[in-house]
């Protein structure tokens, strides 16, 4: 039996425990407390991680682990991340400073983001449409990155399995490449 | 241009396609470049309410598919409007029009961009991926390191018709680098075939699960 590990992260409010919550076949383990930041419009946020599991019929996991959204937790994201067969970034497009946000995520997993598969999934575009598809794949441009940015509802769970689908068409690519 | 492109519809109700005719007809940037067709084979659908089939609509390799929401749902993937706007419409159908002219490079020296390896050299923009749901998939093909077309179709499952028109359709925003395919390139078309057995049978078992499938 085999074991993969794919990670979420993201800011807070993000939705990376809803996107886990949305294809975990196993009650996700949250290690959430009550929210004491005004700003963010929830009642409680992940300190520790959140902790999901996909069963393959083969026997294999997927092991989904959500990081907290909070950088003073940063320590964790590498923890988290070693090993991992994709990282999904979740940005929340109605915080004032999006692009900012996917900076932050991009510095934070730099030196992983040279090697394994990432998607960048921006919610709330609907209701928030700037900055752009655009502007994020400019900005990934910017930092030598060039990474598939797309709309998501992580309450959905097509969405997710959708940017799950393009970490994979990132590996089967790595894969044919010389 | 002298070849009428012709525009399906599937789901739309009368005054939706009254509406898209009289666009059709009136359009001076069209300048009378689209028929909108009850049947038959066309170059691009309007799709609401999508189904596996479009009959009796003729959908070839290159048929552009526009799928349709309601200004204001949510929704994923990439998709057109309505109620519709009319200077939307004539911006997509313009832009599929240009990629289908025959003198598309790459749509009319088959051979030699079989010898090519084709990758990005900057992300697409989300106006070009919305132009078929599988385009978001092919891109990340091609950024990726270098693919060639075999490459493409094997990655895929699309037809190497279906490639190349995406192939073009960089092409023509300047967003593809190619290279001549040297030989010790030419064994990696078939190197996903080699690719760890674990690994492959993972991606395997994982889209078996989430319901994913390739066409």
């Amino acid at each position: 039996m085999n074991e993969y590990k794919l990670v979420f992260t993201g800011t807070t409010g993000a939705g990376k425990t809803t996107a886990i919550n949305a294809i975990s076949e196993t009650a996700t383990i949250v290690t959430d407390v009550a929210n004491t930041d005004p700003t963010l419009a929830k009642a409680s946020t992940t300190v520790g991680l959140d902790f999901g599991q996909i069963n393959l019929a083969n026997g294999d996991r997927v092991r989904l682990f959500g990081t907290p959204g909070q950088t003073r937790f940063d320590f964790m994201w590498k923890i988290l991340v070693k090993d991992a067969f994709g990282l999904i970034i979740l940005i929340d497009n109605s915080r004032p400073a999006p692009l900012e946000d996917l900076e932050t995520y991009l510095n934070g997993f730099s030196q992983e983001l040279q090697t394994i598969p990432c998607v960048i999934g921006v919610g709330r575009t609907e209701t928030h449409p700037s900055p752009t598809l655009d502007d994020f794949s400019i900005k990934l441009e910017h930092q030598n990155l060039m990474l598939p940015v797309i709309p998501v509802d992580v309450r959905r769970a097509e969405d997710v399995t959708m940017l799950i689908d393009i970490l994979m068409a990132q590996a089967e690519a790595d894969l044919i490449t010389a | 241009m002298t070849t009428k492109l012709n525009l399906g519809y599937f789901g739309l109700i009368k005054p939706e396609v009254d509406l898209i005719r009289t666009i059709l007809r009136t359009s001076s940037r069209l300048d009378g470049g689209w028929n909108l067709v009850d049947s038959g084979e066309c170059d691009a659908i309007l799709i609401y309410n999508a189904e596996k089939s479009f009959a009796p609509f003729i959908v070839k390799p290159s048929t552009q598919l526009i799928m349709i929401k309601r200004r204001g749902d949510t929704f994923s993937g990439h998709v057109f409007f309505k109620p519709f706007r009319a200077d939307e419409l004539v911006d997509t159908l313009l832009f599929i029009q240009s990629n289908s002219e025959p003198s598309a490079p790459l749509a009319t020296d088959q051979t030699a961009s079989q010898q090519k390896t084709y990758r990005l050299k900057k992300w697409p923009p989300a106006e070009l991926l919305a132009l078929h749901k599988n385009y978001m998939l092919l891109a990340v093909y091609l950024s990726r390191g270098s693919k060639t077309i075999p490459d493409l179709v094997t990655l895929s499952g699309h037809n190497e018709s279906f490639c190349m028109q995406f192939l073009a359709e960089l092409e023509s925003k300047k967003l593809l680098q190619s290279e001549m395919l040297i030989p010790t390139r030419h064994a990696l078309s078939v190197a996903i075939e080699s690719q760890p057995a674990v690994k492959k049978n993972f991606f395997a078992q994982l889209r078996s699960r989430l319901g994913l499938g390739k066409p």
